[in-house]
């Protein structure tokens, strides 16, 4: 775009506010996590003893570990079994798909937070209650994955896989040996879009799991927030200790993370 | 292969994904239904048929009411709040060089990227009467904040300003992919034609993004209908239900006071809710652009 003038200069202004305003929150997190409000003057400084409390009277490391375990899980549970599924819509012919993949599709308009409690039901009949089974694999398949990977298999030539069965390839083969490598983007957004969104989710862990040793990091937090009412420094600890792993990871795969928005978006 | 060969394996390749959507998404809907129209007792694991009782104790309950209305009420405010602000922003954001433009990327996004239970926490200091950010800047300016998060009338306010100031990311960078894929010579076309930039906004802007806004309006309204954490987090559907909203109540009467009827009754309506919203809103916002 041509050089800005004036009035553009003015109103990046406010815009500008407007960004930083949002990330008050989270450095004010940091601030008052890592400072105590003094006895004698009554003036905050500098203490790092909210984190020593955070880990010696919690089991925030197991929660952190529970997390970990979890999003792994369902994040390769992701990109196996969409990566699988969006090839073959987008390359195979069979009688039925295009009937199978709209059925999958219709599952997207069925909201997580609308089958919890008949989910919850099949997770108790099934002894699942407090399992790591429970906490994964309800996730472990997407329809917004397997629609982002049929949309980036369909760019492959097909050219390339009638080539490699010409030469005896398998089935299996071919889709680990030449698919896979090839949609390693598309795998790589994919994989950040689950990551982040398990490892945020919170409303099934909280209701799956009811015994302390098998929360996740936004269960653990959420229960800090009424047991330790009082003592600030303590909760913004902990929600600092579950934040900053995501906010480094975003830093880190910034452009995976924007490209993954464009991907699952329409054209416009 | 040749066309129209079967490719049997394709089968095998889709089964696990179909087969966990069909567990997980469409087997559970169809016992939602089923549920929603029985007494569920948990502890002894019956079930007894009971008609559209669970429903009616619905209607019947003022809460369910107020949550259903303080849920449209959040629905409000989030939805054009973070679409105004970020189309906004996008739009300040143009003649920005790309350093910058990507630093106000990341400002705006980082907060989507923790959890909402962090967010909520967090937030709770900041509307905190006492030692919270705002009200302690009111102070300097000599006004005295209202309790926000225990105060009837603030506390749904403050909840949908906490969901808008961290939602912004997402909108934001799909606004300004949109408004950058619009072709130079509309604008240029519109400037010969005399047209100021209001016009030029309504005229050329704004049809061409539809698609992407009608998208927005869409996640948007979805995930809004949907809020549980932030309520969970910061005020438990409080103060007097000022905050209870749908998905909180269902979360309520089942894990609470375990009446699992009512709880898939009210999750029933609010699937309902969503696919008719869906609908609507993608009848009346989306028109075919070619460009």
């Amino acid at each position: 775009m041509a050089r800005a003038s004036t009035m553009q200069r003015i109103w990046m202004i406010p815009a500008i506010a407007l960004a930083v305003t949002c990330l008050i929150p989270l450095v004010w997190m940091v601030f008052l996590s890592a400072t105590s409000i003094d006895a004698e003057s009554g003036s905050r400084r500098m203490d790092g003893s909210s984190f020593e409390r955070l880990f010696t009277t919690l089991p925030v490391l197991r929660w952190a570990l529970n997390s970990i375990l979890v999003s792994f899980c369902v994040t390769a549970g992701n990109l196996l079994f969409c990566s699988m599924a969006g090839y073959a819509f987008a390359l195979k012919r069979a009688p039925g798909m295009k009937w199978i993949f709209w059925f999958c599709m219709a599952t997207m308009m069925v909201p997580a937070q609308v089958t919890v409690i008949p989910l919850f039901l099949m997770a108790a009949n099934a002894g699942m209650i407090n399992t790591y089974s429970a906490l994964i694999l309800p996730s472990v398949a997407s329809a917004f994955g397997v629609f982002m990977m049929r949309q980036f298999t369909s760019t492959l030539p097909r050219s390339l896989f009638e080539a490699a069965r010409i030469d005896g390839c398998g089935e299996w083969r071919l889709f680990t040996q030449i698919v896979l490598p090839l949609i390693r983007p598309a795998l790589a957004v994919l994989g950040i879009f689950v990551f982040t969104s398990s490892w945020n989710n919170f409303l099934w862990p909280l209701v799956v799991c009811n015994q302390r040793d098998m929360w996740t990091l936004p269960v653990g937090l959420a229960s800090l927030q009424s047991e330790f009412l009082t003592d600030t420094s303590l909760q913004m600890a902990g929600a600092a200790f579950a934040a900053i792993p995501m906010i480094i990871l975003f830093f880190a795969l910034q452009k995976h993370f924007v490209s993954g928005l464009t991907l699952g978006a329409v054209k416009g | 292969m040749k066309s129209g060969k079967v490719d049997w394996s394709a089968y095998g390749f889709v089964a696990p994904a179909v087969l966990i959507l069909a567990v997980v998404h469409i087997y559970p809907i169809l016992w939602l239904i089923v549920l929603s129209g029985q007494e569920t007792d948990v502890l002894r694991n019956t079930h007894e048929w009971a008609g559209l009782t669970n429903y009616k104790t619905l209607f019947e309950d003022p809460i369910f009411w107020k949550s259903a209305k303080n849920t449209l009420i959040y629905c409000l405010w989030v939805v054009p709040g973070v679409l105004v602000l970020s189309l906004a922003l996008a739009f300040a954001c143009q003649p920005m060089r790309d350093r910058m433009q990507h630093a106000m990327r990341a400002a705006l996004y980082l907060p989507g990227v923790v959890s909402v239970v962090v967010l909520g926490m967090v937030w709770a200091r900041i509307y905190d009467p006492q030692f919270g950010l705002i009200n302690r800047a009111l102070a300097l300016i000599g006004v005295e904040g209202p309790v926000w998060l225990g105060d009837t009338t603030w506390a749904l306010l403050a909840i949908s300003l906490m969901s808008v100031f961290s939602g912004l990311g997402t909108s934001f960078i799909l606004c300004t992919t949109a408004i950058q894929a619009v072709p130079k010579e509309y604008y240029e076309a519109g400037e010969i034609d005399g047209a100021n930039a209001v016009r030029t906004f309504f005229a050329i802007t704004m049809p061409l993004i539809r698609p992407t806004l009608l998208y927005l309006v869409i996640i948007l309204t979805v995930g809004s209908f949907q809020v549980f954490a932030a309520v969970f987090v910061m005020t438990d559907g409080g103060p007097n239900f000022a905050t209870s909203t749908i998905v909180y109540l269902v979360y309520e009467f089942a894990f609470r006071y375990f009446d699992f009827g009512t709880a898939s009754a009210t999750s029933v309506l609010l699937l309902v809710a969503l696919v008719v919203l869906a609908m609507v809103q993608f009848k009346t916002l989306s028109t075919d652009v070619e460009y």
